[in-house]
C-alpha cells in the first residue's frame, strides 16, 4: 500500500488522489512522493479536545470526497473521534497525532500515529458488560467498546516510541 | 456547537454535536435535572461515548430517586449507538 511521505499539519489536508503540486510541496517544505492513485488524506492534529471540530471537518471531507453512505460515514466519524479522544485522555505527551484515512475498493482504513513511551494496547481493552443492570454499570469505558462494534478490524502496534492504531471498515457494494 | 435548552413544558432539547469537548458543559446542565423529563434528540447530530457517559450518569442518579429520562426523536445513527451500548435497557426510548 503506497503511502505519502508528507505529513500535513493542521488545516493543510493532502488528497493524493490528485497529482502532487510541486510548488505547493516546496512551499510547505515537505517532499510529496508520487504514489498510485488512491483516495488518501492525512493530517496532524494538536492533541487536545479543541481539535475535535477540525477532525470532524477532516473526516467529513473524506467521506464526502469518497461518496460513502450515511451509515458508513457515521461509523467512520465516530471511530476517528473516539480513538483521538482516547489518545487525548490517556497519553499526556503533547505531540501531535497524525491521522490517515484511505479508501480502497473494498474497505476504508484509518491509521493513527501518536508518540507514546509505553504501549497502550486498545485491542485488549474496552470489554464492557452491557447486560448489567443500570445499578451495576458505570458511565465510562464505552468508547473503545463501540469502536470495536462498528469496525471490522482494530489493530495496535508500538515501535518503541510511537503507538500506531489501525482501523478497518469493510464497504458494502 | 452543542446546545442544551429546556422549553416551557420542561422538555429538554439537545442540539448540535455532543462530543468530548462538550461533555463538561452537558454534565453541568444535566446535573440540574432532578425529576423525570423528556429529552428531545431531534436536533442532535452526533453523540460520542463521552456524551453517552453524561446521559448515563444522569439517568443512573435519577433512577436512584425513581425518576428517569424518556428519549425521543433520535436519528437512526444515534439510535444505533444507543443499541450497541445496550442503552435501550437503560433508557425509555421512543
Amino acid at each position: 500500500m503506497a503511502k505519502s511521505a508528507g505529513s500535513a499539519r493542521s488545516n493543510a489536508s493532502v488528497f493524493d488522489c490528485c497529482a502532487p503540486i510541486p510548488y505547493l510541496s516546496a512551499a510547505l517544505g515537505r517532499r510529496v512522493m508520487p504514489s498510485k492513485p488512491s483516495n488518501h488524506i492525512e493530517q496532524s492534529f494538536k492533541k487536545d479536545f479543541a481539535s475535535l471540530k477540525d477532525i470532524f471537518d477532516f473526516t467529513s471531507a473524506f467521506v464526502a470526497t469518497n461518496s460513502l453512505d450515511d451509515a458508513t460515514a457515521f461509523s467512520i466519524k465516530f471511530a476517528v473521534e473516539e480513538i483521538f479522544t482516547n489518545m487525548v485522555k490517556y497519553n499526556p505527551l503533547k505531540h501531535d497525532v497524525t491521522i490517515t484515512l484511505r479508501k480502497e475498493d473494498q474497505f476504508v482504513r484509518m491509521e493513527f500515529v501518536d508518540v507514546q513511551e509505553r504501549p497502550f494496547d486498545i485491542t485488549v481493552k474496552g470489554d464492557v458488560d452491557t447486560n448489567l443492570p443500570i445499578e451495576q454499570r458505570k458511565p465510562g469505558g464505552l468508547g473503545i467498546f463501540l469502536v470495536k462494534k462498528m469496525m471490522d478490524a482494530v489493530e495496535y502496534s508500538h515501535d518503541g516510541t510511537r503507538s500506531r492504531i489501525t482501523l478497518t471498515k469493510h464497504l458494502e457494494h | 456547537m452543542f446546545e442544551f435548552n429546556i422549553d416551557e413544558n420542561g422538555q429538554i432539547h439537545l442540539s448540535g454535536r455532543l462530543d468530548a469537548s462538550q461533555a463538561e458543559k452537558a454534565r453541568k446542565e444535566f446535573e440540574k435535572i432532578t425529576i423525570s423529563a423528556v429529552v428531545n434528540f431531534k436536533d442532535l447530530e452526533y453523540i460520542s461515548s463521552a456524551g453517552l457517559g453524561v446521559l448515563f450518569a444522569a439517568q443512573k442518579r435519577l433512577k436512584g430517586a425513581s425518576q428517569g429520562f424518556k428519549l425521543i426523536n433520535m436519528n437512526q445513527h444515534i439510535r444505533d449507538v444507543f443499541r450497541y451500548a445496550r442503552f435501550d435497557l437503560v433508557f425509555e426510548i421512543e
